[in-house]
């Protein structure tokens, strides 16, 4: 997969952001959309900003909260294009125009080309350039 | 939005020192994070502040009547005048150190003549059969539909039967003032005021006629007070399913409280089931209802094949 996402250039990866086991990708119009791989099929729980078919949610002020069997996971600001957990124990992450925000850390102009995931974020650090963890699902759609 | 209170939901138990209940401090930081203001009318302030003198002539009578049992028994002691340390609680400061802006209302001449009236002929929202000629109820009342009509809506809290009877439902409704019995009810309606609490307006809000027709005692206009726990589905054509409980008021003044399930195909209401149905926390007399409603709710087209296309073109599709 080819594409440019939050001020960096993904060439020839599988996953350019995984954030915990999502992927995490932006269309052309920059709206965000969210893979689950943890499981033995990918599963879309947002497709372009939207909550995607099948996904429990409830609209908040600043977005919309994720559910799954009525617990709720992350909450998505789509205006900011911010993921912020509720149970899932990962630092937020907002794709900006020019830069990837992870919890304070912010990731500006970088080209990662070649791995399984470009961006990785993780319960205790983030990781450039890592490989598809081989528990995840392949994403397709 | 300006909230007017009754001074039943002021009422305490005991006389208070430092500060309100903890639910009304709940109510008064909730107010002030909608940005909302309180009003307190004067009749309210004035029952408020006599119902706290009994509480402080009890206090300075038992007080006194320490010293004069310690003086009995020879017990050393030094006097302090009850005056200086039992004091009458400042309910507007004690609102005030809640951070929310209060402001108390005097009556004006028109609101006596009107309430003087009403009293007079038994006139709604006074009841046709009280013995009661009582007018504060009715003061209270022409002020908070005074507010209403000023700022296009208003919220009044009060237990009072003449505040929240049906009687009042056409009058209050035409000035969009939105009654409440309880400092728990005004706390879920702010909830309904959440994005997802408007979300579940907009579904009930076509199929109401549907309900009012399965023989639910609810008055014609649409009286949501509460919508907890709410959670939707998403489909390909917008929601597809939402669940809740709801609360809604009935033509007496009663909560109905029951949990619902909406199917929604296509922005159409198809099915609509509720169970669990409680009045006043009774069971009605069925406690399910499934009902087919078939009726089109408003909501923007959804756009889901052209964002399912683009995703798909990230991945060469």
């Amino acid at each position: 997969m080819n594409l440019q996402m939050g001020g960096q250039i993904f060439r020839d990866v599988q996953v350019p952001l995984l954030w915990g086991s999502r992927a995490v990708l932006q269309d052309k119009l920059g709206r965000l959309s969210l893979i689950d791989i943890s499981g033995e099929t990918a599963k879309l729980e947002i497709i372009g900003d939207k909550p995607a078919p099948g996904i429990e949610f409830v609209p908040v002020i600043e977005g919309f909260k994720i559910f799954d069997s009525g617990r709720p996971l992350y909450v998505y600001n789509p205006k900011e294009k911010i993921l912020s957990s509720i149970d899932l124990g990962l630092p937020d992450c907002q794709i900006g125009q020019w830069e990837i925000r992870v919890g304070s850390n912010v990731i500006s102009g970088n080209v990662v080309e070649g791995f399984g995931v470009g961006i990785a974020v993780m319960k205790d650090g983030i990781a450039m350039g890592a490989p598809l963890p081989p528990s995840l699902a392949k994403l397709v759609i | 939005m300006k909230i007017i209170i009754n001074s039943d939901i002021l009422y305490h138990s005991c006389l208070i020192r430092d500060n309100l209940s903890e639910r009304l401090q709940k109510l008064f930081l909730e107010c002030k994070n909608k940005g909302h203001i309180i009003v307190l009318p004067l009749t309210t302030l004035l029952e408020f502040n006599k119902k706290q003198s009994e509480f402080i002539n009890k206090k300075i009578s038992e007080l006194e009547n320490a010293y004069k049992l310690l003086s009995c028994f020879n017990i050393p002691f030094t006097r302090v005048e009850p005056s200086e340390i039992i004091k009458e609680p400042d309910l507007i400061e004690l609102i005030k150190k809640c951070g929310i802006e209060v402001r108390v209302e005097k009556p004006t001449i028109d609101d006596f003549v009107e309430a003087h009236k009403r009293s007079c002929f038994r006139e709604c929202p006074h009841s046709l059969n009280e013995k009661s000629d009582e007018m504060r109820d009715l003061i209270i009342w022409m002020i908070a539909l005074r507010f209403a009509r000023q700022d296009r809506g208003a919220i009044l809290i009060s237990q009072d039967v003449v505040h929240v009877h049906a009687r009042g439902d056409d009058e209050a409704n035409s000035v969009g003032l939105v009654r409440f019995k309880s400092v728990e009810e005004v706390l879920e309606y702010f909830d309904i005021e959440t994005p997802a609490g408007i979300l579940i307006r907009q579904l009930i809000t076509p199929v109401w006629e549907d309900l009012l027709e399965s023989g639910l005692p609810l008055s014609k206009e649409i009286s949501l007070v509460g919508a907890m726990q709410p959670r939707f589905i998403q489909g390909t054509k917008g929601i597809s399913n939402a669940y809740c409980m709801i609360k809604l008021r009935t033509t007496d003044g009663k909560t109905l409280k029951a949990n619902i399930e909406m199917k929604i195909d296509n922005n159409v209401v198809k099915e609509l089931k509720l169970s669990d149905i409680l009045i006043d926390g009774k069971p009605w007399e069925k406690s399910y209802l499934a009902l087919m409603p078939n009726k089109l709710y408003s909501s923007e087209q959804d756009d889901y094949n052209e964002r399912i296309d683009s995703l798909k073109k990230l991945f060469g599709g």
